[in-house]
């Protein structure tokens, strides 16, 4: 459409352009790096297991908007074979199929040493995740194939997803409580770092009681939980807003003594 | 608490006409609406086209639509996958901003190249004479080629949000709309500059392309990083979205209204 012979005469200044770009690109940088709400470090984490082996708690998992029940999510606690550790097994069935996870902690430190996981229903899979030195490894089977991926893991306190939920009921929360950790997402061979902090009490009431309860949020993952004030700490009601669910607790039987 | 995501890819799953409608509309919209600022009070170009060079725009929409969409699918997914997995199996840190910063960048790296590569050859067809592009140039080929991609992404998340509607109510439309307007725009007046600098020389062209990129990536990994620093702060998201890419577009308007606009004398010589 131009042709170039028959241009006027004019004061080309192509870097005038590219300046503007880079000081946009600036601005845009700056707005990012000032932006506040940056999680804060991650400190060491006290924790203590509220549980005795043979735990059982039931919650019903129901649709946020409809309020209509779409899973069933029991949580078993037992002691591993040694006595030293526990095991977390979470069982998810819902009618397109099921999700099993047991995850094995150090009695200590309540940190993932290894993760079982099976899908069963629409989607079959299984793997396997174990914590090592500095790395977890992961080797799973989905749809018949082999997959296999590793998670450099973080310094500060860690937990496997597969844990982390029934875990809060160990950590040391109060008002005004709030840490950062690092969740490991073994299933999606991920790791992302989130702040969790106890935004207040609320009495919850529920089919399993009345319970007065620490809400405790995942702010980055648009998640809460309700856990019990009072020991045993129970996980009372957990949203997950990002999935648009509601689980409430419907069931609990505390186990026998260790 | 969240399980694998597994990106469906562009070209695998093909728009609803209601989005495509909305997306092309709102292209449409805002090529227009950038149009007008560029020639605010100048003399206009002539209103009408070769041949040659209405096939030239179409096939630079087109082709950076389907060509950007398929680099997007073959090449920016799987190389962020790729990155993203050395990322979490070599760094000791989970703090998202650092695990996210190089996978959200390359979408700018693939994004940027393939628009200008699918301008340039909507140029070349309508047999576009070389040398420094005058703003009604730079908007047909440039803006088209950005609209291309800008629609069919557009076009591609409409249709999702649109299916959602049933289950969500018809205000989750909101924000991926608001979403989609200002990234629509973005891709305008990037493939804009990137073309104008383009018609510059190589070095220029060069240095434009690599810029750019580099801002789109920006653009993206602000957002992404705001949803992490600021938890629920969609409209401060958005917010940030719209400022860039007006931002942006203002860039390429300033610089177009610096180039003398083609007069008819032009055209008779």
């Amino acid at each position: 459409m131009t042709n170039p012979g028959l241009r006027r005469s004019r004061c080309r200044r192509p870097l005038g352009a590219v300046c503007a770009v880079a000081i946009l690109s600036g601005l845009m940088s700056g707005i990012m790096l000032t932006a506040p709400g940056c999680a804060p470090k991650a400190e060491s984490l006290l924790l203590s297991a509220p549980w005795k082996p043979g735990e059982l708690s039931r919650l019903e998992v129901r649709s946020a908007t409809s309020g209509a029940p779409v899973a069933d999510w029991l949580i078993a606690v037992r002691a591993t074979a040694d006595g030293r550790g526990w095991v977390l097994q979470n069982t998810v069935t819902a009618p397109q199929g099921e999700e099993s996870s047991a995850v094995e902690l150090d009695g200590t430190t309540l940190a993932p040493l290894r993760v079982d996981f099976t899908a069963k229903g629409q989607v079959e899979a299984s793997y396997t995740a174990l914590y090592g030195k500095g790395r977890c490894t992961v080797e799973a089977t989905v749809g018949g194939k082999k997959q296999s991926g590793q998670v450099r893991l973080p310094s500060g306190p860690y937990f496997d997803n597969e844990q982390v939920v029934a875990t809060l009921r160990a950590f040391p929360l109060a008002e005004g409580w709030k840490t950062t950790v690092a969740i490991i997402a073994s299933r999606s061979v991920q790791k992302v770092q989130v702040e969790v902090k106890v935004s207040g009490t609320e009495e919850v009431s529920v089919p399993a009681g009345t319970y007065r309860c620490w809400v405790v949020e995942f702010p980055q993952l648009r998640q809460k939980a309700w856990v019990a004030v009072e020991p045993p700490h129970q996980l009372v009601r957990y949203v997950n807003e990002a999935a648009l669910t509601e689980s409430v607790l419907v069931e609990y039987s505390e186990g026998s003594q260790p | 608490m969240s399980g694998p995501q597994v990106f469906p890819g562009l070209l695998g799953r093909p728009p609803s006409l209601t989005a495509l409608a909305v997306a092309l509309a709102l292209g449409a919209l805002e090529w227009v609406g950038v149009w007008a600022l560029v020639h605010r009070g100048r003399e206009r170009p002539r209103p009408t086209l070769t041949g040659p060079e209405v096939a030239g725009v179409t096939l630079a929409f087109v082709l950076s639509g389907i060509l950007t969409a398929a680099a997007v699918d073959l090449v920016q997914a799987p190389l962020q996958l790729a990155v993203n997995r050395w990322m979490v199996a070599h760094l000791a840190t989970a703090d998202p901003l650092i695990l996210t910063f190089p996978a959200v960048l390359l979408s700018g790296l693939v994004q940027e190249p393939t628009k200008l590569a699918a301008a340039l050859i909507g140029a070349a067809v309508a047999r576009r004479r070389p040398g420094p592009a005058d703003p009604a140039t730079v908007l047909l080929y440039g803006g088209a080629a950005g609209l291309g991609f800008g629609v069919a992404e557009a076009a591609w998340v409409l249709t999702i949000v649109f299916e959602a509607v049933p289950s969500l109510g018809a205000g989750a439309i909101a924000w991926p709309l608001v979403e989609r307007v200002s990234a629509t725009l973005f891709h305008l007046a990037a493939t804009g500059l990137t073309f104008y600098l383009a018609t510059l020389g190589l070095r220029q062209g060069l240095a434009g392309l690599a810029l750019l990129s580099v801002a789109h990536g920006l653009l993206n990994y602000g957002a992404v990083s705001l949803s992490f620093l600021v938890p629920g702060a969609g409209l401060l998201i958005e917010a940030f979205v719209a400022l860039s890419s007006v931002g942006l577009t203002l860039v390429l308007v300033a610089v177009m209204r610096r180039e003398p606009a083609k007069t008819q004398e032009d055209d008779k010589q």
